[in-house]
Order: structure tokens, then C-alpha cells, then sequence
């Protein structure tokens, strides 16, 4: 059984933020006012984190992609109080997922989670009308009161899932199906797979002196990697 | 209104029932559709009409094309019949009210239950094969619990992710 994860090589990652619009159209994810956007309410379960190093002139920037990295001792999941932020179990991948009929929006996980990537929706999400049309129908459309946030596109999953057990056989650990992000970067800096499987590229990848994680010392054993940059 | 007589209220909904139910039956499809006639006594799978119920995770619902195959001339005296043609002469599509839905933040798929789990359509629909009008309401409630319970009977997995989106 997959333990999803996934390797981010920061030397390839560009900045273009292609994922971060393939996320938001994936998972119809809403777009907020401006107004929201001041308050610091925006909704982007993918975002760009950009570090300036050096002084003028010698100034570097570095973009390092930001979502929920999955944890395998979520706090999120452990605040929750009805369950519905919960750890998938390892037929599901082991991923950090979360029921939005179950959420009463005590945000509780928000505060909890050290990323800060879960996200409440203040208000009832709206869409300029043409863009309904371009729902994403293998997705839920969320509502005014609850959390949400990146769930690595477990909707692909399920369907993945489904074509495998019509050919008759498990999930693979890579190449089944990946979520919209990793599909979308140009620069292919983006590695999903199982970790358990040393055959995959993200487990080697996971291995990598560069590698690391974000705030290991918490202990939450994140499952992104980030692979460093070099100078 | 605030000394209206309730009961005035319920004596009308009481004698009025079995009328509004009635309307509430007829005409709810564009046609009244005999599920009896064609798939009980005429025997046709159910795969003629629900063509994509063994491939995909929808079952869906016939057009007319489906039925021209049989119906390009009258059979019956029957004129819910004749609205097939009628349809057909206008180019237009059935729009089949549907009866069975899930809400939509849930993943269901038909091809995995019919042909890996090998449930038969009456588990999950009841009879639709006795029903000479198209149903109103589910014969079955498909609750969450109703989901889980057979999955817990036949190992199946009960990992919230599996079936919410
Ligand atoms: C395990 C339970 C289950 C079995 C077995 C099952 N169905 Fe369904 N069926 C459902 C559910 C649940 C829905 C609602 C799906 C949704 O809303 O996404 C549904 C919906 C439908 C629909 C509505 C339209 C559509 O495109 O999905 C039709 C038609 C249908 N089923 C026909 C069948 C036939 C024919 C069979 C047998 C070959 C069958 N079903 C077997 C549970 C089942
Ligand atoms: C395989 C052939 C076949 C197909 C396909 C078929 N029908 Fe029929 N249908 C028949 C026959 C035969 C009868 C006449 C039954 C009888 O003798 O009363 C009939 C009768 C009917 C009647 C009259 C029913 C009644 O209660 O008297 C209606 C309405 C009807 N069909 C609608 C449809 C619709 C709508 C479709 C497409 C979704 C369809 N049929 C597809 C063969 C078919
Ligand atoms: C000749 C075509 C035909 C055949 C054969 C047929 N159906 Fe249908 N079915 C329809 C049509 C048309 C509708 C929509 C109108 C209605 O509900 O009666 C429908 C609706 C349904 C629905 C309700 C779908 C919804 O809206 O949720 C179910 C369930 C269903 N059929 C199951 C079956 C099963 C099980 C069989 C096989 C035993 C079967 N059907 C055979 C034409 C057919
Ligand atoms: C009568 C029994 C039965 C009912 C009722 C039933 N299921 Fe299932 N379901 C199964 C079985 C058996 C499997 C495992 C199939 C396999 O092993 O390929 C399964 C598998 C699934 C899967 C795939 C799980 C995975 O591991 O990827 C989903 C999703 C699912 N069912 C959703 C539903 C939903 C939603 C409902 C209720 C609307 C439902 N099922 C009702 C028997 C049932
Ligand atoms: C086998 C499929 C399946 C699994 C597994 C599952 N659900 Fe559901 N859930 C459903 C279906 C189907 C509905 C819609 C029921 C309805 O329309 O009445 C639903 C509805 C709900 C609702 C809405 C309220 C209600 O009861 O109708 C909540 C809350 C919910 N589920 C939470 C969860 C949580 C939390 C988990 C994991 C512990 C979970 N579900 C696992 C199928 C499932």
C-alpha cells in the first residue's frame, strides 16, 4: 500500500506558479474579493513562498512551494474534534485528508498545523458566472464555514483506484496518478510517489543528502521533501 | 392572521393528499417510462438502456437514439410512446430526471460495484423491474450508513477518503 509523498527540487522551481492556478482550477478552489485578500482571508492550497537573500545588489530569491505536507503525526488532525481533519488509513495512502460535512469550522486545525496551510472560508465562495462552467466536476465545491486545504488530489485517486481494479491489479507506487500540481510544472521539479517503494523516484529523491523537510525538529514527519538549493 | 384555525390548514392538505401526491407521480419524467414491460417481461439486460454501468463510474440513461432501435414505428396505441419520436423529429434530448443521486462531494463508481464486487443492480435500486411507472423516490435510501455496513461486511474499505471528495 502507497505512502504518498512527494520530493520538490528547489533548484528547478522557477517560480511560475503554474501550479498554483492548476491547483485552484483542479480543486475549485475559490477565488476571494480583494477586500478578503487585505484581511489576509485568500484561499490558495498551493502557494509560493519567496525568501530574498543578500543585500542590493547581490540579492537572490528563492521560491519554495507551500502546501499541506501530509504529515504523519498531523497536530491538525490531533485538535480536531469531530473528526473530520483525520489521517487517512494506509489503503488511502496514508495522507492528511478531511470531510467537509463533518467540519463545524472551529478552525482549530488551522491553528494547530505549523505550515499554516489550511484555510477557512469566511465567506459562501462565488464564482463569476462563466467560470461555473469550468468546475471541476470529480471535486467537491466547499461552503461558508468550513476548512479546506491540499488533500494531493485524493479525488485523482479514487479514480485512479477505480481504473486499477477494473485491469484487475493494486495501485502502483508511481505512475497511477499524480495530483495537478506535479502535473502541471514545466520544469518537472515536482517527484510524486510512494515512499515505501524504493523502486520510485521519490523515495530515492527522499534520500537525497539535499534533502529536507520543513520544521523536522517539531516531529510531525512531514511527507514533502524539499530537495535545497545549490549555491 | 394570527387567530387563523390551523386546522383549516390541515383538513385541506388531508383531503387534497392523495390529488398532490398523484400529480407529484404523473408527468415527473418527460416519459413514463415501463421498466416492468421492457426490462421484466421483454427480458432486455440492463445494459441496453444503462449502456456505460459496467465501463464507468455512471450508469446513465438511455437517449433516443436507444430507443429509436425499437421504437422508429409504433408499437402500442401507447402516446407516451409516441413521445419518442416526437423527440427524435425535434433533434431534442431526454432530460431524465434523476432519481438516485448522491450530494455532490461523494465518488461513487458503478463499474467497481457491478463488475470487481459483483453487486447485483436490486441490492442497491430494489426492483426496479416490477415498476410499470418511473419511480419518484428511491426504493432504496442510500445512506451513509447502508454504504458503510456493507462494507464492513465485505472488507471493503471504510477510509472516509475512499468515498468523500
Ligand atoms: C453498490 C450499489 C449499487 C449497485 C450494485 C448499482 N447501483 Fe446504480 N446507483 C447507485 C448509486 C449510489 C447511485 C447514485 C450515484 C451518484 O449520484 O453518483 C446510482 C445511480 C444509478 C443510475 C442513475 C444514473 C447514472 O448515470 O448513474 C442508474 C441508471 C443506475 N444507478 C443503474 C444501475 C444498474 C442498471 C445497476 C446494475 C447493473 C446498478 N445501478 C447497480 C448504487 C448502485
Ligand atoms: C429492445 C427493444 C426496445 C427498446 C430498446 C425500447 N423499447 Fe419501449 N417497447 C418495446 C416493445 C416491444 C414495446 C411494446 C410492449 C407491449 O407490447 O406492450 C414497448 C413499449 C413501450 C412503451 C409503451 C409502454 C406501455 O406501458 O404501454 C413506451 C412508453 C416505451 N416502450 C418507451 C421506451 C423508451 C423511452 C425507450 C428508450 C429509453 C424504449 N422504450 C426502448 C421495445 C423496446
Ligand atoms: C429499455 C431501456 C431500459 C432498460 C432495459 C432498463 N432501464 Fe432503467 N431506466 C430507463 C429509463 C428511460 C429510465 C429513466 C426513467 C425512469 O426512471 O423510469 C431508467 C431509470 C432507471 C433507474 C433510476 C435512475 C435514476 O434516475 O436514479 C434505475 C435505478 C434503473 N433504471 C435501473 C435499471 C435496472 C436495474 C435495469 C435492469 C434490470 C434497467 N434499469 C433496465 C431505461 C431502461
Ligand atoms: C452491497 C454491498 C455494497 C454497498 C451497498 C456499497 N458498496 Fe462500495 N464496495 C463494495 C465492495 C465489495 C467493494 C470492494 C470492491 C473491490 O474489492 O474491488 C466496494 C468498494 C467501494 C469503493 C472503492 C474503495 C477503495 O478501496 O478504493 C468505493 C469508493 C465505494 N465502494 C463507495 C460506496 C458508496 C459511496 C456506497 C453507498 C452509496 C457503497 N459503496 C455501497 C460493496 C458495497
Ligand atoms: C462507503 C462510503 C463512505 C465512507 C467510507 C464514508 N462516508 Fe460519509 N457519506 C457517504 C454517503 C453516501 C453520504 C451521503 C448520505 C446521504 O445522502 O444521506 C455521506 C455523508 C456524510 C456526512 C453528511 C451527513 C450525513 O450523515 O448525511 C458526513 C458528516 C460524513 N459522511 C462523514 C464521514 C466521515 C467523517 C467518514 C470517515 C470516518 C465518512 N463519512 C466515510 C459515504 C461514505
Amino acid at each position: 500500500m502507497p505512502r504518498w509523498g512527494m520530493a520538490i527540487d528547489l533548484d528547478r522551481c522557477t517560480g511560475c506558479q503554474a501550479c498554483v492556478v492548476a491547483c485552484k482550477q483542479e480543486n475549485n478552489v475559490p477565488f476571494s474579493t480583494p477586500a478578503e485578500a487585505e484581511y489576509g482571508r485568500g484561499i490558495s492550497w498551493i502557494k509560493l513562498m519567496t525568501v530574498t537573500e543578500g543585500e542590493y545588489p547581490e540579492v537572490k530569491v528563492r521560491y519554495i512551494p507551500m502546501f499541506c505536507q501530509h504529515c504523519d503525526h498531523p497536530p491538525s488532525v490531533k485538535v480536531c474534534p469531530t473528526g473530520a481533519m483525520f489521517k487517512a488509513s494506509p489503503e488511502m495512502g496514508s495522507t492528511v485528508g478531511h470531510v467537509y460535512a463533518r467540519c463545524i469550522g472551529c478552525r482549530y486545525c488551522a491553528n494547530a498545523c505549523p505550515y499554516q496551510i489550511v484555510y477557512f472560508n469566511w465567506n459562501e465562495p462565488s464564482w463569476p458566472e462563466e467560470l461555473k462552467l469550468s468546475f471541476n466536476p470529480d471535486k467537491s465545491i466547499r461552503y461558508k464555514g468550513v476548512v479546506e486545504k491540499c488533500e494531493f488530489c485524493d479525488h485523482r485517486q479514487q479514480m485512479a483506484k477505480d481504473r486499477a481494479a477494473a485491469e484487475g491489479r493494486d495501485l502502483r507506487g508511481e505512475g497511477d496518478y499524480v495530483p495537478a500540481c506535479v502535473q502541471s510544472c514545466p520544469t518537472q521539479a515536482m517527484v510524486f510517489g510512494d515512499l515505501d517503494d524504493p523502486s520510485t523516484r521519490v523515495y530515492k529523491l527522499a534520500k537525497s543528502p539535499r534533502a529536507y523537510r520543513m520544521q523536522e525538529d517539531l516531529g510531525t514527519e512531514p511527507k514533502v521533501y524539499y530537495l535545497k538549493q545549490g549555491e | 392572521m394570527r387567530h387563523f384555525p390551523l386546522y383549516v390548514i390541515w383538513l385541506f392538505l388531508f383531503l387534497a393528499a392523495p390529488l398532490l401526491l398523484a400529480a407529484g407521480s404523473n408527468g415527473s419524467q418527460p416519459i413514463r417510462f415501463n421498466h416492468k414491460k421492457h426490462a421484466g417481461e421483454m427480458s432486455l439486460p440492463c445494459t441496453t438502456c444503462h449502456q456505460t454501468v459496467k465501463e464507468q463510474t455512471y450508469a446513465s440513461l438511455p437517449q433516443v437514439e436507444t430507443c429509436l432501435g425499437c421504437h422508429a414505428a409504433a408499437l402500442t396505441k401507447n402516446p407516451e410512446e409516441e413521445k419518442i419520436r416526437q423527440y427524435a423529429a425535434k433533434k431534442e434530448k431526454i432530460v431524465w430526471k434523476r432519481v438516485y443521486q448522491l450530494p455532490r462531494d461523494l465518488f461513487f463508481s458503478h463499474r467497481r460495484h457491478v463488475v470487481s464486487a459483483k453487486v447485483e443492480c436490486v441490492t442497491c435500486h430494489g426492483k426496479m423491474v416490477d415498476l410499470t411507472e418511473p419511480p419518484t423516490r428511491p426504493l432504496v435510501r442510500q445512506s451513509m450508513s447502508w454504504c458503510i455496513s456493507c462494507h464492513q461486511e465485505k472488507r471493503a474499505s471504510v477510509d472516509c477518503n475512499a468515498c468523500h471528495k
